[in-house]
């Protein structure tokens, strides 16, 4: 797995086999990196009436209850931020943001998406590495959270995390080619969105709740 | 029980603290402050005017009047969120509606006389596929204000369906036609010679679409000639995406194409509109296959023209034809006449069509970004028209390549999400070149 240098991501980028776009200033493009800005929305926790965190409520399905869908639909505050106005993020905020940039990855590359750090000097972090699959396309979305001791002002269109490129040692398979790994579940976004916690065939250890009962995930009722 | 005077004033107080709850939503990306300080403006005008003065009955009548229109138009603000239309597009049509609707004899009554006061487009969003619309507001409320406040209306459903959003430059039309004076009605004039304005050839005409009919309105087809005054203003404005658009909308409400049968209806059959349309990209040349084109562009224009021409048979078309060709020259050219030619689709360059069309096929934003082999980036200005002209070249393209052994796999929900996300990120690529721009350095 080697790391793309700048002759290399330039290179993919003008022939349009590696897309980051718009790429607005050539500043952008650093030695084995690019420069992503922050786009125009931002979803927050709604704090109110959330006591926690259930992977339960992340149950996706026909029967999935009103409170939970509205649970869902209500955790996160969504705002729009037009250019130009700030958006103040918090010490010990997590904010959702997506990138301005659109990615599309060809399927010999994997990216990994970082802080960049002179930001991270001022608290901001994106929370998790990003690590962004092969054949990948979509905005992708920063984790931002302010590790500081003051708000950070932020505008859409910083600079405020880069993505490395490294190629994998094999062309990855995705559910397009035949018999292949299924595509990221954030593959295709154009906004950001909270993720699937739990998928209850790979999950069979969160209980279901239904009338009343507990179902088993292999649909056993608890006794 | 209150006193009329007392009751209005009391509603006059309500309003007021309505509009300062409003302060509570995000609403636009500009005009928040214009908006707010014209209505808080008007309030106490209005306020300080009814308290002091002894008002007839008429008087106090249209009092209320204004009193209810202002608590509608304030009322609007809760219904305005960011999210829930496309800023980006809806920003854009504001600048050009904004230059269009600018009344260069509304001078400021209350402020400083010798500016000309620019209009002030609101936007907000209703439910239901015909909200498509910009309400003017009324000239009672406009006598207390500065400045005109037009409300532009997305619908809900269709938030980020900017290729159907098109269709609002005929509502801009409209804006245009309720300005007293504005040079556009003088277009009106060249289509109002004809069928429709003889009752007589108007009902034959109607008779052949809708049988049942037995008598015709003439202030009703009056403003079906404004309806198609409107379309030839919008298909001049937007460009050849209007035609798509309009076509695709009306198709769905009015899939016979004749409208109801037994009446007339307040806008003219869809079948009558498209054969207006048509008529003029003809005379305008829009169908020509001009072989300067790159061989992607020549192929997708085709495919477009193709269905938007053959979507009637030759013998409705004529059928449904109400205006001679001479006429809707005459008609073009009076509303090039009352608009800047800069502000008409033929204007926009239209070169980078090419790139955003491949932008589009590879399922990227369609913009004026690129990386050049050196590792410089070439910026371009992309008029947000010719990104959504290039999302109808692309669905027509795809239309016609899904019957072949090309196909393109893409939806159109997902079409007009691409191009909405363009046109949001050439917002900060024009901003970039601006800023480096040498009159800025």
């Amino acid at each position: 797995m080697t790391v793309l240098s700048k002759k290399e991501i330039v290179r993919r980028l003008s022939t349009r086999s590696l897309v980051v776009s718009p790429i607005i200033h050539k500043e952008q493009i650093q030695a084995a990196a690019i420069d992503l800005r922050m786009g125009n929305i931002a979803l927050l926790v709604r704090s109110r009436g959330l006591s926690h965190v259930d992977p339960s409520h992340y149950r996706k399905g026909a029967n999935i209850d009103h409170k939970h869908l509205q649970g869902q639909q209500q955790k996160l505050e969504r705002f729009e931020i037009p250019f130009e106005k700030p958006f103040l993020l918090h010490p010990g905020t997590l904010a959702l943001v997506p990138t301005l940039e659109w990615v599309r990855l060809p399927s010999d590359i994997k990216g990994v998406v970082t802080a960049r750090s002179s930001w991270a000097r001022e608290g901001l972090n994106i929370a998790t590495a990003n690590f962004i699959n092969p054949s990948f396309k979509g905005i992708i979305t920063l984790e931002l959270a302010n590790f500081g001791e003051i708000p950070i002002k932020l505008f859409p269109g910083l600079r405020v995390a880069q993505i490395a490129f490294y190629t994998v040692g094999t062309r990855t398979k995705t559910r397009k080619d035949s018999g292949a790994m299924a595509l990221s579940q954030f593959d295709g976004q154009f906004e950001p969105t909270a993720g699937n916690l739990i998928d209850d065939a790979v999950d069979p250890f969160i209980p279901r709740k239904d009338s009343g009962k507990i179902v088993r995930a292999s649909g056993g009722a608890e006794r | 029980m209150l006193q009329p005077k007392t009751f209005i004033l009391e509603e006059c107080g309500n309003v007021s603290r309505i509009l300062h709850e409003s302060l509570r939503y995000d609403y636009g990306t500009t005009e928040e402050n214009p908006f707010f300080d014209e209505l808080r403006s008007r309030l106490t005008r209005f306020h300080t005017d009814l308290s002091s003065s002894d008002q007839s009955p008429e008087e106090l009548e249209t009092s209320s009047k204004i009193v209810s229109e202002l608590s509608t138009c304030i009322s609007l603000i809760e219904r305005s969120h960011l999210g829930e239309f496309s800023w980006a597009f809806a920003e854009c049509l504001k600048r050009i509606a904004r230059r269009i609707c600018v009344e260069k004899n509304l001078r400021s009554k209350f402020g400083d006389k010798n500016k000309v006061k620019d209009p002030i487009f609101h936007i907000s969003s209703e439910g239901g596929l015909a909200s498509y619309k910009i309400v003017c507001e009324s000239e009672i409320l406009l006598a207390i204000g500065d400045r005109r406040i037009f409300n532009i209306v997305f619908p809900r459903s269709l938030k980020s369906h900017v290729l159907l959003h098109a269709v609002l430059a005929h509502e801009v039309g409209h804006a245009a036609l309720s300005i007293p004076g504005h040079l556009i009605g003088n277009a009106k004039n060249a289509i109002s010679d004809g069928i429709l304005t003889n009752r007589k050839t108007a009902l034959q005409w109607i008779k052949k679409l809708r049988p049942a009919v037995k008598r015709v309105d003439m202030d009703q087809l009056d403003s079906w000639l404004t309806e198609f005054l409107c379309d030839l203003f919008g298909l001049l404005l937007m460009g050849p995406s209007f035609a798509g658009a309009l076509l695709t909308l009306l198709a769905a409400k009015d899939p016979g194409g004749v409208g109801a049968p037994n009446q007339l209806g307040s806008h003219p059959p869809f079948h009558a509109r498209l054969a207006v349309i048509l008529q003029a990209v003809n005379i305008l040349k829009w169908t020509n296959d001009s072989r300067r084109l790159p061989k992607l562009v020549r192929e997708a224009n085709r495919a477009y023209w193709n269905r938007l021409l053959n979507f009637l048979p030759n013998r409705r078309l004529s059928q449904c034809r109400l205006f001679t060709n001479q006429q809707v020259t005459h008609s073009i050219r009076a509303i090039k006449k009352a608009i800047p030619s800069s502000e008409f689709f033929e204007s926009v360059n239209q070169i980078p069509l090419n790139s955003l069309l491949n932008d589009l096929i590879d399922f990227v934003p369609p913009t004026g970004s690129r990386v050049l082999k050196n590792g410089d980036v070439s910026l371009e200005r992309i008029d947000f028209r010719l990104i959504v002209h290039a999302g109808w070249l692309l669905w027509a393209l795809k239309e016609q390549r899904d019957a072949g052994e090309k196909p393109i796999n893409i939806k159109f929900f997902d079409t007009n999400r691409l191009c909405e996300r363009g046109i949001l990120q050439q917002f900060a690529i024009d901003e970039m070149i601006a800023r480096s721009s040498p009159s800025n350095s």
